[in-house]
């Protein structure tokens, strides 16, 4: 059974179809890279995954569940979690509580517990403090631990905003180019990361334009060109694909 | 049957002045993207300038008309400079509350001047009733109609005719597209919260010869035009004219055969339901993902 | 708006001045310096419950006078019918509040932003339309006089008289403790970082598992509670209960508050009910005249000023300190 089943998935904008009938299907362990050149609505795809956006027809399954009419906090309860293309991140709260907050919802206790702040509570919240500034020295914000999300640069947020799709050892990640505007070493270093993470059994879809980080890390390659798939392979195969070509550089 | 178009009669002035109301309203939210909960609270300054010149200095109504309508468009003015320019980048909160708070002085204002009770301003018009057949119609009735068409039609041409207009049309679309007319976007958002004002303080000179005045009619139109232009689609001038129309009938027959006292129940209830049912509220939420 | 990020030893410092305050009427016992301090109490509470739903979670509820004057409203007509004593008085006025929050939650949360301030708006304007003229129940404009005074048992047993006013003072002291502490609690903690991540970005918010809708809910519930409970505390004390205990204008008084002070923050929105509510007792001044103040600075804080006075001497501080 596939981690992740897209069925049909259309969704149209005022008369642009961004996500046309896209169909396929992700198994546990894999990176798959989604590329396409901008406007071939990748990110429109996973905000219909995610349901963020309502697609308008089609079905998807995680983990052999239709997640199709589920609230998007949902899906990310059931272990899909996903970053933004363009960067989110809580500005009223600090580096660790942007960890922390991305962290806790999956822990299991119920409001009254954390309000009244139960020894269970507290140990929970021992427990994700530990993991959050783990992962804070990871991507070398240490000093920054405590300044505000507000105050950071964009690839400082960038960073912060992988760390929080991470953080709930989720099933599959989607992320939304992960690279742009982001330094070759720490480029490198997420790289090694998510390939780390892949290992404990995490799987990924990333969009990326950045060819050689992609065609590095994934197994397997999908392109989307005006919202259909028109190849999906192995990377060196798509790379190749003259209907890739074409849709990137117009030959 | 003629209880009925006594109803019908009622309604559609009702809805003449809501559509003036709201005429204001949706330029504003269309081209400014600004909710203004003060929008009302100008047609109300409208009003009690009309029973300050015309009641108690006797200024001819044309004349208090006129003066009115200098004094809305410096008040527009100012309102674009101190209120809606230094928020219009800032979230829908920081708006909110800075446009609450220009309601809160202006019904205040009101108050300290003119006191609590309701004022009024009979003109001739309104006090000379038209007999047809078993109906009775205030002839001012005509003029509140009149003047709707009117703003109507001009607001229209201006839009449609103007350079200025025209930056204000394609800004509603796209806000940066006032470059493309190389017209300053502070100009455009200048004219249009001004036009705006106006037209609320023009609503108020002209319907409250038939009604009356009080400091709390602010927020009751800022209600229902916000009613209407919701319903009508956000910045759809037609769609928030025939809706505030559709709303002036709903409540004069609800307030005819169910309940005058809870007339105002009638609207805000219509007013929910289409918010609820309007999928994802006001603008049509745009999620920038 | 941005939240300020509180000090961690505020809390301790707010009781303080509190406990400093609670001396206060044994050293001025004149009934105009009380009912000043009572007022101030009064609205600290009321301010802080509204603060929970429109700072924390940022949910700009305009409906909150409706749930004061549901507790006010139920506290007199159950004095009139029993004489129940006040904490009874209280646990019934905060379930009902509640039950009326989740009345107009039902079609509100279904709205964000600047629709859902708009939806509760009508709202409360419906519910104090009903109140006025439900004249058989509420006697609508012509008020409920003479409210039974609060007592500490049924029967109008330990009664405390409304010239006692150094009993009310203490009484609304204690609630007001509660209420920072449970204050306290909500915007802290992992909730507090919950609440602040949905003010943020509902969007984000939702990506990483968060049910907006159930926070909004949870904040609501709980501010409406408070303001029944405090609202059913005020009637004894004031004896009156109007139509206009459920007006826009104790709301905006609350904007105001909250704004101007520092919105989600324990220190401002404290900060902004003292000063709020001081100045106009001592001067005397209209309440059309407060308004219009409270408009204008509210205006300037929101254009110019982000997070309120709370954010001015944070700034002045930071600088002291770089210095
Ligand atoms: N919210 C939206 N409203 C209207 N059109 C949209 C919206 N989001 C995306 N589109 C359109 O859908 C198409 C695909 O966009 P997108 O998914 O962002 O592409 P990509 O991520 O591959 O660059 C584009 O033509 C874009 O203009
Ligand atoms: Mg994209």
């Amino acid at each position: 059974m596939p981690l992740l089943k897209v069925c049909g998935l259309t969704k149209k904008f005022y008369g642009i179809t961004a996500v046309n009938n896209v169909s396929f299907a992700v198994n546990t362990g894999e990176i798959v890279g989604l590329i396409g050149p901008n406007g071939s609505g990748k990110t429109t795809l996973f905000n219909c995954i995610t349901r963020m956006l309502i697609a308008d027809q089609g079905r998807v399954l995680f983990n052999g569940e239709d997640i199709s009419n589920f609230k998007p906090a949902q899906i990310a309860q059931k272990g899909l979690a996903r970053s933004f293309h363009f960067i989110r991140v809580f500005i009223d709260l600090t580096v660790r509580e942007n960890i922390l907050v991305a962290a806790q919802h999956h822990q299991q206790d119920n409001d009254l517990e954390q309000i009244f702040r139960t020894k269970n509570s507290r140990l929970l919240d021992q427990e994700i403090l530990i993991k959050a500034d783990k992962i804070i020295n990871f991507i070398g914000l240490q000093g920054l631990t405590n300044e505000k999300a507000g105050n950071l640069s964009y690839g400082q947020r960038k960073l912060l905003s992988f760390s929080m799709a991470i953080i709930f050892h989720p099933k599959l990640v989607l992320l939304d180019e992960p690279a742009a505007a982001v330094n070759p070493t720490m480029i490198k270093r997420i790289g090694e990361y998510i390939r780390t993470l892949n290992q404990q059994g995490i799987t990924f879809i990333i969009v990326e334009h950045n060819m050689e980080f992609i065609m590095g890390l994934a197994d397997r390659i999908i392109a989307l060109d005006q919202g259909s798939i028109i190849a999906d392979g192995l990377p060196r195969d798509v790379q190749h694909d003259y209907r890739v070509q074409e849709a990137y550089f117009g030959v | 049957m003629e209880i009925f178009l006594q109803y019908l009669i009622a309604g559609i002035t009702n809805g003449a002045t809501y559509a003036l109301v709201a005429l204001g309203l949706t330029l504003l939210v269309g081209v400014a993207r600004l909710v203004n909960f003060a929008h009302g609270d100008f047609f109300m300054l409208g009003g009690y300038l009309l029973v300050f010149l015309f009641v108690d200095k006797e200024i001819p109504y044309l004349l208090s008309i006129v003066i009115t309508l200098i004094v809305m468009l410096i008040l527009g003015l100012l309102f674009e400079r101190i209120v809606v320019h230094p928020t219009i980048n800032k979230t829908w909160r920081e708006q909110l509350v800075a446009t609450l708070a220009t309601s809160i002085i202006l019904s205040n204002v009101a108050i300290l001047f003119w006191g609590t009770t309701p004022r009024l301003a009979p003109t001739k018009l309104s006090l000379t009733i038209l007999r047809l057949g078993p109906i009775t119609i205030s002839s001012h009735r005509f003029v509140v109609f009149f003047v709707a068409v009117i703003s109507f039609i001009a607001l229209s041409f201006f839009t449609k005719n103007t350079k200025i207009g025209k930056a204000m049309r394609a800004a509603s679309q796209n806000r940066d597209a006032c470059l493309i007319y190389g017209i300053n976007v502070n100009f455009v958002s200048l004219v249009t919260v001004t036009i705006s004002t106006m037209m609320s303080g023009l609503a108020g000179v002209i319907i409250t010869p038939l009604y009356n005045v009080s400091p709390t009619v602010g927020s009751v139109m800022t209600l229902k035009a916000l009613t209407s232009v919701v319903m009508g689609g956000l910045g759809n001038t037609t769609g928030a004219i025939i809706s505030a129309f559709i709303l002036g009938i709903v409540e004069a027959l609800f307030s005819g055969y169910v309940s005058s006292q809870y007339q105002d129940v009638a609207s805000f209830v219509i007013m929910i339901l289409i918010l609820v049912f309007r999928p994802h509220g006001m603008f049509g939420k745009k999620v920038g993902i | 708006m941005k939240a300020i990020k509180e000090n961690k030893y505020s809390i301790f410092l707010i009781i303080g001045v509190l406990l400093l305050v609670s001396i206060l009427p044994l050293l001025v016992n004149l009934p105009f310096v009380l009912h000043v301090l009572i007022s101030t109490l009064m609205y600290i509470g009321f301010a802080l419950s509204y603060d929970i739903v429109t700072g924390q979670i940022g949910a700009v509820s305009l409906a909150h006078a409706s749930f004061f004057g549901l507790g006010a409203y139920v506290t007199a007509l159950i004095g009139k019918a029993i004489g129940a004593p006040f904490w009874l008085n209280i646990i019934i006025a905060t379930i009902l509040s509640i039950g009326l929050a989740i009345v107009m939650s039902l079609p509100a949360f279904r709205l964000s932003d600047l629709s859902f301030s708009f939806a509760t708006l009508g709202l409360a304007l419906t519910v104090q339309l009903v109140v006025k003229n439900w004249v058989k129940i509420t006697r609508g404009p012509m008020c409920i006089h003479n409210v039974s005074n609060s007592s500490l048992w049924f029967n109008g047993i330990l009664e405390i008289s409304r010239t006692n006013l150094i009993a009310y003072f203490y009484l609304f002291l204690m609630v007001d403790i509660v209420i920072i502490i449970l204050y306290r609690l909500i915007s802290t903690g992992r909730l507090g970082r919950t609440l602040t991540a949905v003010r943020n970005d509902e969007v984000l918010a939702s990506s990483v598992g968060i049910n907006i809708q159930r926070y909004k809910r949870l904040t609501f519930f709980i501010s409406a509670g408070i303001a029944g409970a405090i609202g059913s505390l005020w009637a004894p004390y004031i004896s009156v209960v109007c139509p206009d205990y459920l007006s826009m204008d104790y709301t905006l008084n609350l904007l105001a508050i909250v704004f101007i002070g520092g919105s989600g923050s324990l220190l401002g929105v404290v900060g902004g009910s003292i000063l709020l509510t001081v100045w106009p007792e001592l001067l005397r001044v209209t309440p059309a005249f407060r308004l219009i103040i409270y408009g204008l600075f509210l205006l300037i804080f929101v254009t110019s000023i982000p997070n309120g006075v709370k954010g001015i001497i944070s700034n002045v501080n930071k600088r002291l300190k770089i210095n």
